[in-house]
């Protein structure tokens, strides 16, 4: 694991959010360092996907403060984030389906001005992740379940952010698939030098984080930092993995 | 409603002219509703509704100046325009959205430029006498509005009948929607002979206000692109809304030649003026006026209980065994033809089935079996071909090969067929509209068991109403079995992922199937829901009879549940076996599971 600097690069402080009337999110508060893979465990309806979704902006905060890199984004509009430096990797992956891969990588770059930065994101992109450049001209929807979720982590780093946001990276991937992919992020984050917060039910993502949040009814109940991340598994299990898993 | 017979009430003081003005936006409101229900159900656009107008108008003078009887007008008009709908809509089987509506277009053009310029064809000179009980315009009036209740009932009966909600699937997920026995061709043609259907009735209306009709002006393209703009600025599928940008569009404009206290023209200044305000409503409220409506609504709730709604829990409710046991016996007896109900050894049996896409194998001679009663793994790596299968099964995709259910060969039957036949499957991604509710998409996924037809359905007859509680029982019954009954009313879409999965299932299995192919059953699911789901597999197969295939990556649950596995691995199978020995394989392991699951035996999750 690299050493995260203590720089704070996100900071969530007293979330609230939800859908019309309904109030999903209670005061959530949760912070990424530069440098740093955090993932924000929940099961089922937790309210993980709808933290992110307020984070960027997607949904209304009725409450609560975002700030990234010092700066108060919480009333930024969401197409302003990318230029900020925030991607998100959305769950279900977002796919153009109809686009190709290449030309799914081209919409990841859209922000970036600079044709020269876009071609260098492109090669990048093929190098971190070479069946894409196998499969460039192939229509998106005709990738494979893994290969989707690559393409997606993929075309979100072509703007070259300084935080990524990754919705349920595993849905649907086979267990292989799913090691595969935590892989490459962790293998990004490492390379590339960005910060990524993973939105995950999966107890595999703990092996990579270096902080553990636990979403749990819309409200942040556990949370874990260095060695205590390894033996998280056991109160996650507790918190909401359940019988199951043994 | 107050503020609704206060203006019926109101308008009945108006002098005649006025009343006569009143019965041309009565006729405009129902040709608007008309399209609206192609529109907003089928989100299918027509420029033709004023050429329809005018097939169902002159339809009833022809056929009125012969001395037919006022009913037997009406009713002819109504299916004469609803013939040329479904002419018309025709196209919409190959084609969707843009395309479809430049192909009305050429109805519209056809209509202007030949039909009606044919003087057999509108009647010249002849006219429809009205009935003697129409003299006076108020009753023509009363009788508008009574036409104008009539479609407003129809439309809410449309909705909550087995064709509205085949509409939506037909909109929002199509040829997935002949899993539950939706026939997607017949379904759009049957809501172009809806939407005529009302328009003709418009038609007729216009007819007996007139008499004779000698322009053509109400039936120009500028006439239907207005009734287009009447469902925008109305906000499609509200027909409150509707009816009042019929008001504000047709009527306000026609009350006064000046604009008050001014001496400016109202000729001038309505069309720009309207223009106008019709960019305003599109900007300021895009779901148009019902969405305003809506907002308003809600606002009135909102300050007569302040608290605001409790949030369900949005996730399943774990059941007792013995309860969900009696739901799952509840839920058996589906009618199925008697040749489907002897008992056979192998239900699925699928021999040398390849599938190519573009050259490439998807699935390359596979060959396996399904026992009844059995719970049968199908893993794989991404990509390997495990949906492709189900496809295959389902009616989805092509295939080489054979595939026979019960001794009958699935091979060139319609996914609708299928249906019927007891083959219920779900999608990785989700095969359900997400703008409806939870309960309504339980309703959908049983179109199959639905024998009724459309016009018993919107007329509300004995069987239409029997069969939709016999339905709604067994949606109740599914939804409580999935520990989902609170969130019946619940908008799908508004629900975490895992929980939009088990309503998949849910429905699936309240469609009374006899095979069931889950795929990606625990895909959004935590380990101990998904162990939940997995006693739930164990009572469908114990209580029903079921026998299911699922596709999983949830190794755990596999071992579990599962009598027997498969395994793909680009196309073709690698392993099979029971579960322990198929995940067992290194070939497996490689492909499939992964260095974690090699050294702890499959229990990484």
């Amino acid at each position: 694991m690299t050493i995260a600097s203590a720089e704070t690069l996100l900071e969530v402080r007293g979330l609230c959010s939800g859908y019309g009337s309904l109030q999903v999110l209670f005061d959530v508060d949760l912070d990424v360092r530069v440098g740093e893979l955090v993932a924000l465990m929940g099961s089922n309806g937790a309210g993980k996907t709808t933290t992110l979704r307020a984070i960027t902006g997607l949904l209304n905060r009725t409450h609560g403060r975002v700030r990234f890199a010092g700066e108060d984004i919480t009333t930024g509009r969401t197409e302003s984030l990318v230029s900020r430096g925030i991607a998100l990797v959305p769950e279900g992956r977002g796919m153009l389906r109809d686009l190709t891969v290449a030309e799914n990588l081209e919409m990841g770059g859209y922000v970036v001005r600079d044709r020269d930065a876009i071609a260098q994101a492109t090669e990048r992109a093929y190098a971190t992740f070479p069946i894409l450049a196998e499969r460039h001209d192939i229509k998106a929807g005709r990738l494979s379940g893994g290969q989707q979720q690559m393409l997606a982590v993929a075309r979100a780093l072509m703007s070259s952010p300084r935080l990524l946001l990754v919705d349920e990276a595993s849905l649907g991937l086979s267990p292989i698939m799913t090691e595969t992919v935590f892989d490459l992020i962790a293998e990004v984050r490492r390379s590339a030098g960005v910060s990524v917060l993973i939105v995950e039910q999966n107890a595999a993502a703990l092996d990579l984080a270096d902080r553990v949040f636990v979403l749990e009814k819309g409200q942040i109940v556990d949370r874990a930092e260095g060695d205590a991340v390894r033996t998280m598994q056991g109160r996650l299990r507790e918190a909401y993995l359940g019988r199951a898993s043994s | 409603m107050i503020a609704v017979v206060l203006a019926v009430g109101g308008s009945l003081l108006l002098g005649n002219v006025k009343l006569s003005i009143l019965v041309g936006v009565a006729v405009t409101a129902i040709a608007a509703l008309g399209l609206d229900v192609l529109v907003a159900r089928t989100g299918e656009l027509s420029l033709a509704h004023a050429a329809f107008l005018g097939v169902g108008a002159f339809t009833a003078i022809n056929v009125g100046s012969r001395g037919w009887a006022w009913p037997l007008v009406i009713l002819t008009a109504m299916a004469v325009t609803a013939a040329a709908a479904t002419i018309v809509g025709l196209p919409s089987l190959r084609i969707r959205g843009l395309q479809v509506a430049i192909a009305t277009l050429a109805f519209q053009e056809f209509a202007e430029v030949y039909l009606f310029s044919r003087s057999d064809a509108t009647a010249a000179g002849r006219t429809l006498p009205r009935p003697g009980f129409l003299q006076t315009d108020v009753h023509l009036y009363l009788f508008a509005l009574a036409a104008l209740a009539v479609v407003l009932v129809a439309r809410r009966r449309l909705a909550v009948t087995k064709a509205g909600r085949a509409f939506l699937a037909v909109r929002d997920i199509e040829i997935r929607a002949g899993c539950f026995g939706v026939e997607p061709g017949p379904t759009k043609l049957l809501a172009y002979a809806i939407s005529g259907a009302i328009v003709g009735l418009a038609g007729a209306l216009l007819a007996l206000k007139s008499g004779s009709i000698s322009a053509k002006d109400p039936f120009l393209l500028l006439e239907s692109l207005e009734l287009v703009a009447i469902v925008v600025v109305g906000g499609a599928g509200s027909a409150a809304g509707i009816v009042t940008a019929a008001v504000l569009v047709k009527g306000l404009p026609q009350f006064s030649s000046t604009i008050p206290f001014t001496h400016l023209s109202a000729d001038r200044i309505v069309p720009i003026a309207s223009a106008g305000l019709l960019v305003l409503v599109i900007v300021a409220a895009p779901r148009g006026i019902g969405g305003v409506y809506q907002t308003v609504g809600r606002l009135l709730d909102r300050w007569l209980s302040p608290r605001g709604r409790e949030r369900p829990d949005a996730r399943p409710r774990a059941a007792d065994a013995r309860a969900a046991a009696q739901h799952a016996a509840a839920l058996r007896s589906v009618p199925r033809r008697l040749s489907l109900r002897m008992p056979v050894p192998a239900l699925l049996e699928a021999r040398d089935v390849s599938v190519e896409f573009g050259g490439v194998a998807a699935l390359d001679d596979v060959s396996l079996e399904v026992r009844r009663g059995e719970i049968v793994g199908l893993i794989g790596a991404n990509g390997a071909g495990k949906s492709t299968f189900f496809n295959a099964v389902s009616g989805l995709v092509r295939f080489d090969g054979s595939i026979r259910y019960r001794g009958v060969e699935l091979r060139g039957l319609p996914p609708s067929e299928r249906s019927a036949l007891g083959v219920a499957r779900t999608f990785q991604d989700l095969g359900l509209v997400r703008a409806e509710t939870v309960g309504e998409n339980v309703l959908l996924a049983q179109t199959w068991l639905a024998r009724y037809d459309a016009a018993t359905g919107i007329l509300g007859l004995g069987s239409a109403l029997s069969t939709e509680r016999e339905l709604r029982r067994r949606a109740g019954l599914a939804l409580e079995l999935f520990g989902l009954d609170h969130l019946r009313d619940e908008r799908l879409g508004d629900l975490p992922y895992g929980t939009m999965r088990i309503v998949e299932i849910a429905a699936a299995v309240a469609a009374g199937p006899d095979l069931l192919m889950l795929d990606e059953a625990t895909a959004g699911l935590g380990p101990e829901e998904s162990h939940a789901l997995g006693d739930r597999f164990l009572a469908v197969r114990d209580e029903l009879g079921l026998t299911l295939v699922v596709v999983e990556h949830h190794v755990p649950l596999i071992a579990r549940v599962c009598d027997y596995a498969y395994c793909l691995e680009s196309g073709a199978l690698i392993a099979e076996g029971n579960p322990e020995t198929v995940t067992a394989q290194p070939q497996v392991v490689e492909s499939f599971l992964g260095r974690a699951h090699a050294s702890t035996g499959g229990n990484a999750r």
